[in-house]
């Protein structure tokens, strides 16, 4: 994701929230080996003629850096240049809409997540530093999860938790045949375990029973952590009557989520 | 399906409607005799005949018979309009007693101390008392304001055919046995003729549905809501139901998000046959009482569903993962699951 050369694409932001994805941008391990394109909507260009200049000095010592401007709205400006380049991670600030507005216009960073293939950080409030870092793994896709946050970890030197939410409750009626006999992929929890031992980790995996978006949260705040690591579930979330769980959590999390497309 | 199993399948269909109807009957001719039993357990007003049906439904492991008795109770007057309306919510709260009895021998068997099966009877239990307890003062209100009062259903199509076959029985029985023996054979009939009627059911194990990923996928809770309204229509349990997403899930697990609107959407489409028996006791209030509890469950179930489902998923599931933390914590929610009825009986 990170790996030098990498192409980070920073949306600029003339709100107050714009400096949390510059500052997150900042915060990236191997700064100096990655180039940053800073892409802003031409309507904020122009009411703002040097936000770009302004952006390029918080990100002094970069690699390269590029600036992009493309017509708004921001999300539609994100998705059309995630579009037509390859990159590593693309840093956005959430548009900070409240409930009703996004019912009207729609979630920014939930619209990005859903039609980019790139890892997404969406920053809020970032710190000086990511010391902590709380890895969600769920189970047969998570080995990308468990390599973006082990390697985001190693860069930055951070501590990353890995956290398995168990959601799932036993049926009192099924008969014993029906049980998964350590049913290999389907046990998501020994899937979780894999992902982690296939990326050489082998510390505890942090196991929680209950609600999925609820205990993801619930960790993340009490556990006094500055990133979120939360993958998406393959595209299948879009499929009729399911439920977007990332897109949840992206919304409920009260500090930055990096979102991490299936490997 | 094939066509020799569907024509099987409506072949029972009769025997079944049979059974119901005379069942009914027996009741009613046999509740003169139950009279004097509830004024003798001082069961009386609305929170007694409230306190009965949850009992009895604990006890019957089911509530659809219950529901029936009452409305064979108001028919024959031994009960009043509110109190076979209390006793039927009643029946709704003590109906899922038998999915955590099935939960907790499996924990017993399995020894099981994560992932509990007793979590789906009292995640049950909990989400019908949350929106029933609301619904039955809602529904009080709206029966004395005289909510559907002009609702009339009743089953002389299904009914003067069968009646004429049993009448004589029921006629016999009544010269034979005493009254409170005639009551307790209408409960065997009625428990029998659901036994016989869940024979007309279709075979929903078979196919392929959404639902059988529902150990896996999380669904929208408007979408589960809808499924439990859907698969209920056809069971008409909330037991049944919830025993149909074992092979339905496929591997006896469900996501905790799928169940709880599947048991919201159970809980009101549960009611069908007790709207049915409701048009064939000939009460004039009784698809009345069935129906404005359906339609106050639905109100509250609604707002629930679309408004705040998570917030709701969040209160029940906190409420179950504690009353399952422990064989003693389930032991509690037992015991108050009994003795809350109880009380309101001597109230």
């Amino acid at each position: 994701m990170l790996e030098p050369g990498a192409d980070c694409l920073v949306y600029v932001d003339p709100a107050p929230r714009g400096e949390w994805a510059l500052a997150m941008a900042a915060l990236l391990p191997g700064r100096e080996r990655l180039s940053f394109h800073l892409l802003a909507t031409e309507e904020d260009v122009r009411a703002d003629p040097g936000l770009l200049k302004k952006a390029r000095a918080r990100l002094a010592g970069a690699r390269t850096l590029r600036e992009v401007t493309r017509s708004g709205p921001a999300e539609h400006a994100l998705v059309a240049e995630a579009a037509e380049w390859r990159y590593g991670v693309l840093i956005v600030p959430p548009a900070g809409r409240n409930a009703l507005q996004r019912i009207l216009k729609g979630s920014r960073v939930a619209t990005v997540v859903r039609s980019v293939a790139a890892p997404v950080m969406v920053a809020r409030r970032p710190p000086p530093r990511l010391g902590r870092v709380l890895a969600a793994v769920s189970g047969g896709r998570s080995g990308a999860v468990v390599a973006a946050a082990s390697e985001l970890g190693a860069g930055l030197g951070a501590h990353v938790d890995y956290l398995h939410v168990s959601s799932e409750v036993s049926l009192p009626f099924a008969p014993d045949e029906a049980r998964p006999a350590e049913a290999g992929a389907l046990d998501t929890r020994a899937a979780a375990r894999a992902a982690l031992a296939a990326h050489g980790l082998s510390g505890p995996l942090l196991v929680r029973e209950g609600l999925v978006v609820d205990e993801v949260l619930e960790a993340f705040e009490s556990g006094a952590y500055e990133l979120l690591v939360v993958g998406t579930g393959a595209g299948d979330s879009g499929a009729f009557g399911r439920e977007d769980v990332t897109e949840r959590i992206l919304l409920g999390c009260a500090g930055s989520t990096l979102v991490v497309p299936p490997g | 399906m094939s066509l020799r199993g569907a024509l099987r399948r409506v072949g029972w269909l009769l025997p079944g409607l049979f059974l119901f109807m005379l069942a009914l009957e027996l009741l009613k001719k046999g509740a003169a005799a139950v009279g004097p039993l509830l004024r003798g357990l001082d069961v009386g007003g609305v929170p007694g005949a409230l306190g009965f049906g949850w009992l009895m439904a604990c006890v019957v492991l089911s509530g659809s018979p219950v529901a029936a008795i009452a409305l064979a109770l108001l028919a024959a007057r031994t009960l009043s309009t509110e109190e076979a309306f209390a006793m039927i919510g009643g029946s709704r709260l003590g109906a899922s007693f038998v999915v955590l009895v099935i939960g907790m021998l499996d924990d017993l068997r399995n020894r099981r101390t994560e992932k509990r099966s007793a979590y789906i009877g009292v995640a049950a239990l909990v989400s019908t008392a949350v929106v029933y307890v609301p619904a039955l003062g809602l529904g009080l209100f709206a029966l004395r304001a005289g909510a559907f009062e002009g609702l009339r259903l009743e089953a002389y199509a299904v009914g003067s055919p069968l009646a004429a076959i049993y009448a004589p029985i029921t006629r016999l029985a009544a010269s034979v046995l005493p009254a409170g023996l005639l009551f307790v054979a209408g409960i065997g009939c009625l428990l029998f003729a659901f036994r016989v009627l869940d024979r007309v059911l279709p075979d929903l194990q078979s196919r392929p549905t959404p639902v059988s990923l529902a150990g896996r996928v999380t669904y929208q809770p408007w979408f589960m809501f809808a499924v439990g309204l859907g698969v209920t229509v056809l069971t008409l349990s909330v037991s049944v139901s919830l025993s149909l997403l074992v092979p339905l899930a496929a591997r006896g697990y469900v996501r905790r998000e799928n169940v709880i609107p599947y048991i919201l959407g159970a809980n009101i489409t549960t009611f069908i046959d007790t709207l049915f028996a409701g048009a064939v006791v000939g009460h004039p209030d009784a698809v009345r009482v069935v129906a404005v509890l359906m339609a106050t469950v639905t109100a509250l179930s609604l707002p629930i569903v679309f408004g705040f489902p998570y917030a709701f998923e969040r209160l029940v599931d906190h409420l179950a993962r504690g009353a399952t933390r422990s064989g003693r914590s389930v032991a509690w929610f037992v015991a108050a699951l009994f003795l809350i009825p109880l009380l309101l009986m001597v109230l």
